[in-house]
C-alpha cells in the first residue's frame, strides 16, 4: 500500500530558486564583463597617451637637434651622442644605404633611444636622404619616433625600449621635412 | 504492524531552514557585490578617460602657446606666458590653465594662472555646456566637477634655454579614493 501519495507541485520551489539565482547571476556577470572591458579600454587609452607623448618628446628632440643644432647635417663627423629629457643617449654609427634605383641618393640613418620620466621610453630614427641627381644637393629628412609607456631596458648597451611588458603600448610619429 | 511511524518529510527543521536562508543569502549577496564592483569600475573608467583627455587638453594648449610665441618672434621668448614673466609655473608653485577662456596667442589673456592653494583658480573645474565652447573651465559657471588640473614646467639642466619638461597633473576622487593622471612631455625651442 502506498501511503505517500506523490504531490503534483513537488520541486517547484527549488526550480524557482535555481531560476532566480541563474537570472541574477547572469545579469551580474554581464554587467561585470561590460565594466571590465570599459576599465581595460580606459586604461589602454591612458597608457596610449603616455606612449604618444613619449613619441612626441623624442620627435621634438630629434627635430630640435636637427633644425637648431644641426647635429645630423655632417656625414663626415656623425653625431655620437644626443641629449634629450636630461639624459644623454649614445648614437651608434649610422647605417648608410645607397639607393638601388637611383645611385645619386644615399641615406644615413641614425637610431637611438631615450627615457622620459620614470618609465616612458622613445626610440627615434633619423634618416637623411642626400640626393645629388638634380645637379645640386637636396636633402630630405625623415624623423620616426616610437613612444612606449614602459619598456626601458638597461640590460643592453646602449639601453633601449626593448623590455618586455604585457602592458606595453607603442605609438609612432613620423616627421618629414 | 508498522504504519507510518516516521514523518521526516512533513516539514522543515530549523537546521534546514537556516541552511536554505544561508544559501539564498549567498546567492543574492554575491551577484549584488559583483554588480556594485562592476559599477564602481565603470565610473572609474569614465573618470580616467575624462582625466587623461583633460591632461592632453592642457599639454596641447601649452604647446600651442609655444608655437604662437615662436611665430610672434621679437621680444617674445618661446615660453612667454608659461614661465619667466608674471607666472613662473614651477613644481613648488604650479599653475592652472583655462583652455576655454584662455587665448594661446596671448593677445587677450593666456588663461594661465599661478596656483595659490585655496583660491578658486586652483580648485575643481567647472563643466560648461554652451554652444561651441563647451568644456572644462576654471571660471565659476556651469556644473562643478570633481576634477582639478595643475601643471608645471622645469627647464632641462643639460639644455636650459632650449628644452623644458611639461608635467600636467589631473586629480579627482572616486568617493574617497584619490586618483590622478600625470602626463609629461618634453618641449623644445622649435615648432612644426
Amino acid at each position: 500500500m502506498n501511503i505517500f501519495t506523490p504531490q503534483k507541485n513537488t520541486g517547484y520551489t527549488l526550480l524557482f530558486a535555481v531560476l532566480v539565482t541563474a537570472i541574477v547571476l547572469s545579469v551580474a556577470i554581464s554587467i561585470l564583463s561590460i565594466s571590465r572591458k570599459e576599465f581595460l579600454l580606459s586604461t589602454s587609452a591612458r597608457e596610449s597617451q603616455f606612449a604618444f607623448y613619449a613619441a612626441d618628446s623624442g620627435m621634438e628632440c630629434a627635430a630640435y637637434n636637427d633644425l637648431v643644432n644641426g647635429i645630423f647635417s655632417s656625414t663626415t663627423t656623425p653625431p655620437t651622442e644626443i641629449s634629450c629629457a636630461n639624459a644623454t643617449s649614445t648614437i651608434p654609427a649610422p647605417t648608410i644605404v645607397a639607393s638601388s634605383t637611383n645611385p645619386a641618393i644615399t641615406s644615413y640613418t641614425y637610431i637611438w633611444s631615450g627615457k622620459l620620466g620614470t618609465s616612458q621610453c622613445f626610440s627615434v630614427d633619423v634618416t637623411k636622404e642626400y640626393d645629388t641627381s638634380g645637379g645640386g644637393l637636396s636633402v630630405v629628412t625623415l624623423i620616426g619616433s616610437r613612444g612606449y609607456n614602459v619598456g626601458w631596458n638597461i640590460g643592453v648597451t646602449p639601453p633601449d625600449c626593448s623590455a618586455v611588458n604585457p602592458k606595453k603600448v607603442e605609438r609612432k610619429l613620423l616627421l618629414v621635412h | 504492524m508498522k504504519t507510518n511511524t516516521t514523518q521526516s518529510n512533513s516539514g522543515f527543521t530549523i537546521i534546514e531552514t537556516l541552511v536554505a536562508i544561508t544559501i539564498l543569502m549567498i546567492a543574492i549577496a554575491g551577484p549584488l557585490t559583483v554588480v556594485s564592483k562592476g559599477l564602481t569600475a565603470a565610473l572609474y573608467a569614465r573618470d580616467q578617460m575624462i582625466g587623461s583627455y583633460l591632461a592632453q587638453d592642457a599639454i596641447e594648449f601649452l604647446k600651442n602657446v609655444r608655437d604662437n610665441n615662436k611665430l610672434a618672434g621679437g621680444s617674445t621668448t618661446w615660453l612667454t606666458g608659461i614661465t619667466g614673466g608674471a607666472t613662473t609655473c614651477s613644481q613648488s608653485a604650479p599653475c592652472t590653465v583655462d583652455t576655454i577662456n584662455g587665448d594661446p596667442t596671448g593677445v587677450t589673456t593666456y588663461g594661465i594662472v599661478q596656483c595659490s592653494y585655496g583660491s578658486p583658480t586652483c580648485g575643481q573645474m567647472y563643466l560648461v555646456s554652451s554652444g561651441d565652447l563647451g568644456g572644462y573651465s576654471h571660471t565659476a559657471s556651469g556644473i562643478k566637477t570633481q576634477f582639478t588640473r595643475t601643471f608645471y614646467i622645469t627647464s632641462s639642466s643639460a639644455n636650459p634655454t632650449g628644452e623644458a619638461k611639461l608635467v600636467v597633473t589631473v586629480s579627482w576622487k572616486n568617493g574617497t579614493v584619490p586618483n590622478s593622471v600625470v602626463l609629461q612631455n618634453e618641449i623644445f625651442d622649435t615648432f612644426r
